[in-house]
């Protein structure tokens, strides 16, 4: 599993893929990264849904779905940048 | 006298807008590469300003007002997911149509259609459906462009949104490419300025709470997810938002800014720049909408919620510099829309089948020419106002993802084909178009959106079909896709 990673990941700064790694390392860890992403965010959705109290007029909730979204971002921008841009 | 002051700031800013557009006319070139693509140079900031300008439009200032009094805050919730998901559609489809595009000297999305697939015939289907939601998209911003008008110089509807045609054809007409996206940069820095200095001064100045709790006594349920009808059930939410995201970066004028971009690194990063500056203004607009209910408990018309409440809050000052950022946004929007249109129709229909020897100049004057027709089509539809700003942009939006098969798999899936574009070009827009006007009952969604399931339907014809039919030239097929793998030296 680690080496599957390490070769998925080597993208920016390596352009050369040895015999051992798989072509398939680069599609699967983005559909894995992907399916987590897609998971954190439908699943948040369950767990914020109670907050309703308000703060500076918007509801806890909302407050809490924006940090989820930060995360949302960080988590892209590391697969764009660390996995993606190597490989096009 | 505050009314006057409102309109000389909203005329002003207009003039600011157009004199932008002025200048960059100036350094623009009567030839394809940079009337429709500024010569390939856009950089990172500029690039993902006008992703913003050109998604965030009436939509933004009056749409989503508009759904949230309607559905609820928790409108905003399907958009900044769908915002964070953009970004990797940019850096993977968007990145490889970057590479395809300058490899091959493309510039209209039916071009790359037209080549990837070896069919003259598909570039022109391609812009004939797309074209019936650029249409709409267009209309769309005419509407929201009236209501602001509307609002601000007590111009009837129907004369205001002349007016707004009218400017838009002479602000397109000179200024192209480079012009659109100075334009749209300016655009979304006011957008996100004005929009969030009217949020904050509610959130600390009237006190934000205060004004949320009264918005909630009138309409129960109105700061919950599900909204007071229960429309944003997590399913809702997901459908929607992955209709979304197959939808905005399959706009043909998203597609065209990927061609345009400087390098793959800065599109890559320009989808971050959008993310973080769209989803505040998503924000923004949805907060407005329901905090309205608080200050105009009894809107007449939920659209006017926005522009009334600032107008009874702001000095008129404020007032002016919001209506006018929210007019420019509408046209940064429609002139991306129109532009990209019409040329399309010049490269891929007019060059193809009538002109072929047609040289640079004349095939700039054609699309200059066609952009008067796309907007008066677009104008006659907004007269017609068969759907609310929302319901409209909306339509297109969803529209946009179910022509997108052709465009995301083709540009890695070697085995797809003409005759499967053909298929899902016309079967996933036609069973979306069937649900908007509810030939299909709701039903039939079985409680997802009903964009998601025009996409499920335009996907699954297109692998179907590909299976079974031949496929396109193989020189064609391999400059105009790219393994989803790492390249072996």
């Amino acid at each position: 599993m680690k080496t599957f990673i390490a070769a998925a990941s080597r993208g920016p700064r390596h352009m050369s893929v040895t015999r051992a790694d798989s072509p398939w390392a680069r599609p699967a860890t983005v559909a894995i990264a992907v399916l987590v992403m897609l998971g954190i965010a439908i699943g948040h959705v369950f767990l914020i849904a109670d907050f309703t109290t308000f703060y500076l007029g918007i509801p806890l909730w909302l407050w809490l779905h924006l940090g989820v979204v930060a995360v949302l971002l960080v988590m892209a921008w590391t697969l764009v940048e660390r996995v993606l841009a190597g490989g096009t | 006298m505050p009314f006057e002051i409102a309109q000389v700031i909203f005329g002003l800013y207009l003039l600011l807008v157009l004199l932008v557009g002025v200048v960059a006319a100036y350094y623009t070139e009567h030839t394809p590469t940079d009337f429709y693509l500024a010569n390939r140079s856009v950089g990172t900031a500029i690039l993902g300003l006008t992703f913003v300008a050109t998604v965030l439009s009436s939509f933004t200032v009056f749409g989503i007002a508009e759904m949230s009094i309607g559905w609820g805050v928790g409108t905003v919730v399907f958009l900044a997911i769908a915002a964070v998901f953009y970004t990797l559609v940019f850096a993977t489809v968007g990145v490889t149509l970057y590479h395809v595009g300058r490899e091959r000297d493309i510039v209209t999305p039916s071009e790359y259609i037209r080549q990837r697939y070896d069919s003259p015939a598909l570039g022109v289907v391609y812009l004939v459906v797309t074209g019936i939601f650029m249409i709409a998209l267009i209309a769309g911003q005419i509407m929201g462009g009236g209501v602001a008008l509307d609002a601000m110089l007590d111009i009837p509807f129907e004369l205001a949104i002349g007016l707004m045609a009218a400017f838009m054809i002479v602000y397109i007409h000179i200024a192209g490419y480079r012009g659109v996206i100075w334009s749209d940069t300016l655009q979304a820095i006011i957008l996100f300025g004005a929009l969030g200095g009217v949020v904050g001064w509610v959130m600390f100045g009237r006190g934000g709470t205060t004004v949320a709790t009264e918005a909630a006594e009138v309409t129960e349920g109105i700061f919950t997810i599900l909204g007071p009808i229960g429309v944003w059930t997590p399913l809702m939410i997901m459908t929607a938002a992955l209709a979304f995201v197959f939808g905005v970066p399959a706009y043909p004028h998203m597609i065209q800014r990927y061609f345009s971009a400087v390098s793959d690194r800065t599109l890559r990063r320009s989808g971050f720049v959008f993310a973080i500056v769209a989803i505040p203004i998503y924000l923004f607009g949805a907060l407005l909408g329901t905090w309205a209910l608080g200050v105009i408990p009894a809107p007449e018309n939920p659209i006017h919620v926005v522009p009334l409440m600032i107008e009874a809050l702001m000095h008129p000052i404020v007032f002016g510099i919001v209506m006018a950022s929210a007019t420019a946004a509408i046209m940064s929007t429609a002139d991306s829309v129109a532009l990209t249109m019409s040329s399309m129709v010049s490269r891929d229909v007019y060059v193809t089948y009538f002109d072929p020897d047609a040289g640079a100049e004349r095939q700039v004057r054609v699309t200059q020419v066609l952009l008067i027709v796309v907007i008066l089509f677009a104008l006659a539809l907004a007269y017609v106002q068969p759907a609310g700003i929302f319901g409209l942009v909306e339509f297109a939006v969803v529209g946009f993802a179910a022509t997108s098969a052709p465009v995301f798999l083709g540009a890695y899936w070697e085995r797809g084909t003409a005759l499967a574009s053909h298929a899902s070009l016309i079967l996933g827009p036609g069973i979306t178009i069937l649900f908007f006007v509810e030939v299909i009952p709701a039903t039939y969604r079985f409680g997802m959106h009903y964009g998601f399931v025009g996409v499920l339907f335009a996907y699954a014809i297109f692998v179907a079909v590909s299976l079974v039919t031949p496929t396109p030239a193989e020189d064609a097929v391999r400059r105009h896709s790219r393994r989803f793998s790492w390249h072996v030296e």
